[in-house]
């Protein structure tokens, strides 16, 4: 059974046809493990390319021609293929690269140039930030990881103030309180019920490792990502590049070489628990 | 005190204070709100898990002294506890069983769920006042049908056996076929603790389930009759269909009983449900609200103009109330019966911080928990003789036998580190903790006859232990290789506050000697020779008493927590890092320990239970010097600083510490109320507001107003009024800022 019915790739540019081909392989390769039909935006030139270059491939593959307004075709294709995974190069142009992942909502698979990717996977990183609140990319990682039998290593990057959390690199970082060895043995399971709180113990299972460091969160991530050969890294961001971690974001998408899947936050809850200084 | 609304079949209580109220529906708190809003009566506790439970709740049902064998933590823990030879022993976690609240809805044949947008609206309430937890939902399906649902239930504190669900549903918009599942098939995978069978006993009952602990062999019947609109349901699915402006109302009783309560828990089970009936279980739920009135008249804290300080107080005491029991051969766990976390294990913190609070507003209760330690004496005299010495060492760590459950050492998964853990041998000071809390019961109930029967022979057995132990230097009795309250520093040498307890409970020991000679010498003539009491030991606790090591004390006043502490590496806190014990606490362990840097309390612990034996000037040298040197790693910690800082005329201090305390759950101070609520916090807390900051002392000569400090009340607060028993009676006291007390 496949995680999506359907999903898109684009390829709007490319340096040359091995580019092309290189891409159009990717996609299929994703498309095979990942879903029951992949739909191919190219330039209207290179349809019957795609087409020839793919028919063997993939009896579901259907392509559809884009025009200048990269944008529109792929929201345009999105709505009318019912597409759940959109799959995108990383473009030359930054600020149409920007505005493209920007105008997505569903998550994405980030390709580039220089991304390997090898099925099975041996693990899907998930990057968490502590927060009791939901990931969106954790979540997404939980349906992979159980379509794909690959397990999920969980990363969590402290800053590292100094006089705390001072050892780089150990297995574990956080507070810990009271007796830590009652209070301890129950935080992975606090921060999936936080985290992915519909998630089932069948999908928790999945969820191997908690990789705690301290430092600068691009490096880190893009560090602990290189020592996996055969990983994806799956990123939670929140729509825009404005605001929060998008500097974080583009280091990653620049060092790291791993296939990158981008998730939208979910949207916040209205919560109110009347005490103290809500009451 | 309570104001229902017009709405006579659901009473909610009006005043804020009186009410924990939850807006809006966030999966990710769901945890943390499942502690808060759980409900109980002593006997059980069941988690405030919402009625459509979400596949990450823990909607656990707890019944206290029901243990069983550790079971080996799920894959993704990180801690594994490695070749503990606890592992065999059968008692040692507390276990979860299913709650039996959750409930199934599904209208035209789909199902109503959290998960997706359906859910329009949804609110939690939690009735202090009454011990009732409401609950409402909202739904509007993709087809505009509007379903609203709302629910209560409660743990009857007058058949501490029964709980109580009552559902009504209303279609506000359409007419449907509705199908409802009461307490679905849960998924044993979260129980690794159970075995379970079902059946159905009674065509009266909707169903039966049971089930056994897989080591211990606790059999437990859990009996559920479903009644809609007055007719009883003889299945747990029940189909009906639902008219456009017409409630359906559904009453579901659920009777809970165990092998330890009953030769036949199943048929006890069946009897007790037989016997309800549609309207005798609203009669019930007055009688119940009665109870809780009762409960709050006889020791409710009135603070005036700060409504939010009120609500927190009231939620600690509720708290405090649904752990409690009249059942000697159980005591409260350090998160009570609202979480997995500490597997149930009861610590120092039932004697030092929650007992007082039930001393002075329950004592019956008290007496509870101080049986549970003469049922448990066995155990601890079998600790006492493992570890090499006599008389009786109770555990660090108990459950039902007295055997100490502390896992000796973890490895953490991932790097392999192994860690030792040291408390189950070292902590000492519970024994004479225990002694203590004997001592206060007497001096605020002078029930001689529980000194008479119990008291005085733990205190003959502890004392007996610590002649065992103490180690005889230089004409002094020395205590080595022990552990403080701060539990940062293992292997330590006579540490202060360990070190004034046993003398303590030395003390104690010769008072209870001669006090047993006067008031019953028939029964202590038994004691003597049952316990082969000589008058030459009694005269060598006392002489040990006189002699054990007294600390160091610097010339600010400071006294030193261990010997050798004032020569560690001093290390200060930032003020921001309080309540967040690092990692590198427990991975560097041996390094923190040269650090001059504590998890909680120690020294000041002393001056928390005996507020009347240090000047002014030597509570705030030790206050000031130890509070920077304070992670505040424990729960416990912030209401003993709360104490010292108001007795040092810290102020400022005092009240910063006191709320930190009072709402450390609520805000989810540690981060970790997920794991079950903190009633230790809630006791010491408590204690600090009456004793220390409002400067309560009980004495032989009553209760009187300690003089050297004026009260230290919240900021903005015009007067506290609270009520405690001493001495056969329950007095009422108003205290203004200015100290005085008024009428």
């Amino acid at each position: 059974m496949s995680v999506f019915e359907s999903i898109t790739a684009i390829l709007p540019e490319y340096e040359s046809l091995t580019e092309f081909n290189d891409y159009l392989a990717k996609s299929l390769l994703i498309s095979k493990y990942l879903a029951h039909e992949l739909h191919l935006l190219v330039k209207a030139s290179d349809v019957d390319y795609a087409k020839k270059k793919a028919a063997d491939k993939l009896s579901t593959l259907v392509t559809h021609p884009i025009d200048d307004n990269l944008l529109k075709a792929a929201s345009d294709a999105i709505v009318q293929y019912q597409t759940e995974l959109l799959i995108i190069p990383k473009l030359k142009e930054t600020q149409l690269f920007a505005s493209l992942l920007e105008s997505i909502s569903i998550p994405i698979f980030l390709l580039k140039k220089d991304t390997e990717i090898h099925f099975p996977l041996d693990s899907l990183f998930v990057p968490i930030s502590g927060d009791p609140i939901r990931s969106a990319a954790l979540e997404f990682a939980l349906e992979l990881a159980i379509q794909l039998s690959t397990p999920i290593d969980l990363i969590h990057i402290t800053c590292g103030r100094e006089g705390y959390c001072s050892c780089c690199n150990e297995t574990l970082m956080e507070n810990v309180s009271d007796q830590f060895y009652y209070e301890y043995s129950h935080r992975m399971d606090k921060i999936l019920a936080e985290t992915c709180p519909f998630s089932t113990f069948k999908q928790k299972k999945w969820v191997r490792e908690m990789c705690g460091c301290t430092g600068d969160i691009a490096e880190q991530v893009t560090r602990i990502v290189s020592q996996a050969p055969n990983c994806a890294l799956v990123l939670e961001w929140n729509g825009t590049f404005l605001h929060g971690h998008a500097q974080r974001l583009r280091e990653i998408f620049e060092k790291a070489h791993c296939p990158i899947l981008l998730v939208r936050s979910h949207e916040p809850k209205e919560f109110k628990l009347k005490v103290a200084k809500d009451f | 005190m309570l104001q229902p609304t017009e709405d006579k079949l659901w009473p909610h209580t009006q005043d804020p204070t009186w009410v924990v109220e939850q807006e809006g529906f966030d999966p990710s708190r769901e945890r943390e709100i499942e502690s808060l809003f759980s409900i109980g009566n002593g006997y059980l506790g069941v988690r405030g898990a919402s009625d459509f439970t979400l596949p990450t709740s823990q909607a656990d049902l707890f019944i206290a002294g029901v243990y069983d064998q550790k079971i080996a933590p799920p894959p993704y823990s990180e801690v594994e506890l490695i070749s503990d030879p606890r592992r065999l022993n059968p008692f040692t976690e507390l276990v979860p069983f299913p709650s039996p609240f959750p409930i199934k809805v599904w209208v035209q044949g789909k199902i109503l769920s959290l998960r997706d947008s359906a859910l329009k609206s949804h609110s939690r309430r939690l009735d202090l006042a009454q011990g009732i937890y409401f609950e409402t939902f909202r739904f509007e399906d993709e087809k505009g049908r509007i379903t609203n649902i709302r629910t209560m239930r409660l743990a009857s504190l007058l058949n501490r056996h029964l709980l109580f669900q009552e559902i009504e549903l209303g279609c506000e918009n359409h007419s449907s076929e509705i199908t409802m599942e009461f307490a679905p098939l849960e998924s044993l995978e979260v129980y690794p603790n159970l075995r379970r069978q079902e059946d159905i006993h009674s065509s009266k009952l909707a169903k039966r389930r049971h089930y056994e602990t897989r080591v211990s062999k606790i059999f437990c019947s859990v009996g559920h009759r479903i009644w809609r609109d007055a007719s009883d349901v003889s299945n747990s699915n029940l189909q009906f269909h639902a008219t456009l402006g017409r409630l359906s109302r559904i009453r579901h009783a659920i009777s809970v009983f165990t092998s330890k309560d009953s030769e036949s828990p199943a048929n006890e089970s069946t009897q007790l449900l037989l016997t309800a009936s549609w309207n005798q279980l609203r009669l019930h739920l007055k009688n119940h609200t009665s109870v809780w009135q009762s409960f709050w008249h006889s020791q409710d804290i009135h603070i005036d103009d700060r409504p939010e300080l009120l609500q927190a107080q009231r939620f600690n005491c509720y708290h405090l109330r649904i752990t409690a029991d009249h059942d000697s051969k159980v005591s409260i766990g350090a998160r009570a019966l609202t979480g997995r976390a500490y597997e149930g294990h009861i610590f120092w913190d039932t004697e030092i911080f929650m007992f007082p609070f039930y001393l002075y507003t329950e004592p019956e209760i008290a007496k509870h928990l101080l049986l549970y330690r003469y049922h448990t004496l066995k155990g601890a005299k079998q600790r006492a003789a493992a570890l090499g010495h006599s008389g009786a060492c109770y555990a660090w760590e108990s459950t039902v036998t007295g055997e100490d459950v502390t896992p000796q050492r973890i490895v953490i998964k991932g790097s392999g580190q192994e860690i030792p853990i040291f408390t189950g041998t070292q902590q000492l000071h519970v024994t004479a903790d225990i002694s203590f809390a004997i001592w206060n019961y007497w001096n605020v109930t002078l029930d001689s006859k529980f000194l008479a029967e119990y008291g005085v022979e733990i205190l003959i057995e502890t004392a007996r232990f610590w002649t065992s132990r103490l180690e005889p230097e230089n004409g002094l009795f020395r205590l080595r290789s022990v552990i403080g309250p701060d539990e940062y520093h293992q292997n330590i040498d006579d540490n202060a506050y360990t070190n004034w307890m046993v003398r303590f409970n030395l003390e104690k020991a010769v008072w209870g000697m001669s006090w047993i000679q006067l008031y019953d010498p028939d029964k202590a003539q038994e004691l003597r020779q049952r316990l082969k009491v000589s008058n030459e030991e009694i005269g060598t606790w006392k002489v040990t008493a006189q002699k054990v090591h007294q600390p160091r004390i610097n010339s600010q006043g400071v006294i030193e927590q261990f010997d050798g502490f004032f020569d560690l590496q001093e290390v200060s806190i930032p003020t921001e890092n309080h309540l967040k014990m690092p990692m590198s606490r427990l991975l560097d362990w041996q390094k923190v320990k040269q650090l001059q840097i504590i998890k909680q309390a120690d020294v000041l612990m002393v001056p928390f239970l005996f507020p009347n034996s240090f000047s002014r000037s030597t509570l705030l040298a030790n206050y000031q010097y130890y509070e920077p040197k304070t992670d505040h790693g424990s729960s416990l910690s912030p209401c003993v600083h709360a104490a010292i800082a108001a007795q040092s005329g810290l102020k400022e201090h005092a009240k910063h510490y006191w709320e930190k305390g009072l709402n450390f759950d609520l805000v989810n101070a540690m981060k970790n109320t997920a794991l079950g609520i903190h009633s230790g916090c809630m006791g010491g807390t408590w204690q600090a507001l009456i004793f220390h900051m409002l400067g309560i002392n009980v004495s032989e000569n009553g209760i009187t107003l300690r003089q050297s400090e004026p009260p230290v009340l919240p900021t903005g607060c015009r007067r506290i009024q609270f009520k405690i028993y001493f001495r056969g009676k329950r007095h009422t006291l108003k205290i203004l800022p200015d100290g005085r007390i008024a009428a």
